[in-house]
């Protein structure tokens, strides 16, 4: 089997996944939301018309198609046209990290949708009951220990190995490298935080859907936090021995694990008609 | 459990605090020893002033309802039962009235016990 062929289904792999299965579970979220909770049944669910969420929710399909075109005639022109990897091994090199960003980018802008969807029901919000749990929320509430501590140690242990891999020089590479996972980490523990003691972004939501949505949250920066730093060592380890076929290949499933520990943990654990919608009706007190 | 708070009601949001975790005390919902959210927390979640927070838990506190321990939290008294049971406002009345009939009976006028009073009041501010 050529290598050449490997990564091509590697490839098939992450334009199907990024950018067709796991698109279409979001859009099902979306037309069950537009199903089963019509905006006259459920006012506080709608700050913008149910045509313009239609609208959006078009847009993000048609982004994911031409995702999907591109990433199929990348791969027929590799398949057909090119058939030599070592003759364009800097375009192959580089094509799962960048084709990778690129599947990203509808979901980044449909998250930044939601997010000002929140900020827009926060401000619109005109109950005056509050209500509040008489628990605190620790983080070990909602992960195990152990799990902390295996990404505190892998954190630690990249950080050695990063360190005997430069022969204790600190090049550049590893300042960068070390540097990125540190500013990442830091920021997951922000987020982290946030989700733990911060205000509810949405102002209806249950205390107990709340929990399910930190318990995610933490669980997804956890994995993703020990992931990223196990993918950056073995990057390290391939870039040493020069396995450039290798690399493409690691690329590649970094951002299919990527997706499988946030949509994919998204879809899986947070059902959607688990969800109590109830909250943005009418008449509903929270 | 959890607690409800009204932003409207002329009640000052840190009584309502105060009156409800006390009820969930003496409803057994919440029990001695228990913990309590940080102050943070629960001024996020209330989306209220965390100082109104402060102010419910130092009151808490002074009444023995419920004890900070250091880093490790706030956690409820455990004679927080007894304690809630006791109300502060009805014995300061009790001890202002006691007060106030000895002075009488000295023959101390309303004026002079009032003028007293303020004085005393002023004297002694936080």
């Amino acid at each position: 089997m050529s290598i050449t062929f490997i990564i091509l289904l590697v490839l098939i792999c992450q334009v199907w996944l990024l950018s067709y299965f796991y698109p279409k579970q979001v859009v099902k979220r979306i037309n069950y939301v537009l199903t089963h909770c019509p905006e006259n049944d459920y006012p506080k669910l709608y700050f913008v018309s149910s045509e313009r969420i239609i609208t959006i929710k078009h847009t993000y399909q048609i982004l994911n198609y031409v995702l999907i075109f591109i990433g199929l005639g990348l791969i027929f022109y590799f398949s057909f046209i090119v058939s030599d990897y070592n003759k364009y091994i800097n375009i192959l090199d580089d094509l799962p990290l960048l084709f990778g960003i690129a599947q990203f980018v509808p979901l980044f802008i449909l998250e930044i949708l939601g997010y000002k969807h929140l900020k827009l029901m926060r401000q619109q919000q005109t109950q005056t009951t509050r209500k509040a749990e008489l628990q605190p929320r620790h983080l070990f509430n909602f992960i195990p220990r152990y799990q902390v501590i295996l990404a505190v140690l892998t954190y630690v242990s990249f950080i050695i190995y990063e360190l005997v891999i430069s022969n204790f020089t600190l090049n550049t590479d590893a300042v960068i490298k070390i540097g990125t996972v540190t500013m990442v980490n830091i920021m997951f523990t922000a987020i982290g935080m946030a989700n733990l003691y911060g205000k509810k972004r949405d102002p209806y939501q249950e205390n107990n859907e709340r929990n399910k949505q930190t318990k995610f949250v933490l669980q997804s920066l956890l994995f993703i936090s020990i992931f990223m730093t196990i993918y950056l060592m073995v990057h390290s380890w391939v870039n040493m021995y020069e396995l450039n076929y290798v690399e493409v290949l690691i690329d590649s499933l970094y951002f299919q694990i990527l997706a499988l520990f946030s949509i994919g943990a998204l879809i899986g654990r947070n059902k959607i008609d688990d969800m109590n919608f109830d909250v943005y009706k009418a008449d509903s007190i929270v | 459990m959890e607690i409800v708070i009204e932003i409207e009601d002329p009640t000052p949001l840190f009584t309502q605090l105060v009156e409800q975790i006390k009820s969930a005390v003496l409803e057994k919902k919440i029990t001695p020893g228990d913990a309590l959210p940080s102050i943070r927390q629960l001024a996020n979640d209330l989306e209220i002033n965390s100082k109104t927070v402060a102010k419910a838990y130092r009151l808490l506190e002074r009444d023995s309802v419920i004890q900070t321990k250091g880093y490790r939290g706030t956690f409820v008294h455990e004679n927080a039962i007894e304690n809630c049971a006791f109300d502060i406002n009805q014995w300061i009345e009790t001890q202002l009235e006691e007060s106030i009939l000895l002075l009488k009976k000295s023959g101390a006028t309303n004026s002079e016990i009032r003028i007293a009073f303020n004085l005393v009041m002023n004297n002694n501010r936080d």
